[in-house]
């Protein structure tokens, strides 16, 4: 909720469409909370989708039934498809910075994939092809965003 | 018992998770002895003469060699230099720059063109 909000005070002017912006934030608490969590941490997801996915869309419309589960299955599919070739151990032991940034990556393509197709499959005026892009780069984007802001504060921390 | 073991695996996934956040590649900061120590070896490397571990310790008179030494370590710790063995004499090693380097000296440049230019 807290990301949702910063974004939208922060990046407003970058934001596209209701569905896709330059800059998300909220795609990095998707991608940690799937690694962290697993299948726990998506079905999380699932609930708070529906309470961010109301303001968006509002509560009454098909898209808050249909974007929540979207917005959880994407980090989900996107870490067991890279489960493998990344060779990620279950307790994430090892994890470089190189598979963070492809895990960010599949997250991003994944995510913006799977939304645009349940835009089009709700016929819906967001479901623009080229919004397919700018969704991945702004969950890419948003991403590093949040994983640098954590970075600067574990610095700060420990000093 | 399978709860315990639920949560340490979420912790060890959380510890594994900023250690990699913590890689994420940033400009290194570099503390004053660190800059002077780091200017020193440049003026050498941009005559093309090698310079050792010793003779690095003695580069700046202000500071005593097991200091230097100390932010030797630092520079390498922090990507900035790399050691190599002497070819001539595996005991002696001597100190290279790296790509860092290179980029950290080429942003000071492009610093001072700025500020000549807004100047």
């Amino acid at each position: 909720m807290c990301l949702y909000w910063v974004n939208d005070w922060v990046f407003h002017f970058l934001e596209k469409t209701q569905a896709a912006s330059w800059i998300f934030l909220p795609a990095a608490l998707r991608l940690i909370a799937v690694l962290v969590w697993g299948l726990p941490g998506a079905l999380g997801l699932w609930v708070g989708g529906i309470v961010t996915s109301g303001q968006v869309f509002g509560y009454w419309t098909p898209a808050v039934l249909i974007v929540p589960p979207m917005s959880a299955l994407a980090p989900l599919l996107a870490v067991t498809l890279m489960r493998e070739p990344l060779a990620l151990k279950s307790d994430l032991g090892g994890l470089s910075v190189g598979a963070l940034a492809q895990l960010a990556m599949a997250n991003a393509t994944c995510s913006a994939l799977l939304h645009s197709l349940v835009f089009m499959w709700l016929d819906d005026h967001r479901a623009n092809p080229a919004d397919i892009l700018i969704m991945m780069i702004g969950d890419l984007v948003g991403t590093f965003v949040v994983l640098y802001a954590i970075k600067l504060a574990l610095t700060a921390l420990r000093r | 018992m399978n709860k315990s073991n639920d949560a340490s695996q979420t912790y060890l996934r959380f510890l594994n998770l900023v250690n990699a956040v913590r890689g994420l590649p940033s400009f290194p900061k570099l503390d004053a002895v660190e800059e002077r120590v780091l200017n020193g070896l440049a003026g050498i490397w941009a005559t093309g003469a090698k310079v050792t571990v010793l003779e690095a310790t003695r580069l700046t008179p202000d500071a005593s060699p097991s200091t230097v030494h100390r932010r030797l370590k630092k520079l390498q710790e922090k990507g900035l230099i790399q050691l190599r063995e002497d070819e001539s004499d595996s005991r002696v090693r001597i100190i290279c720059p790296t790509d860092s380097a290179s980029a950290w000296f080429a942003k000071l440049g492009q610093c001072l063109n700025l500020a000549a230019r807004d100047g």
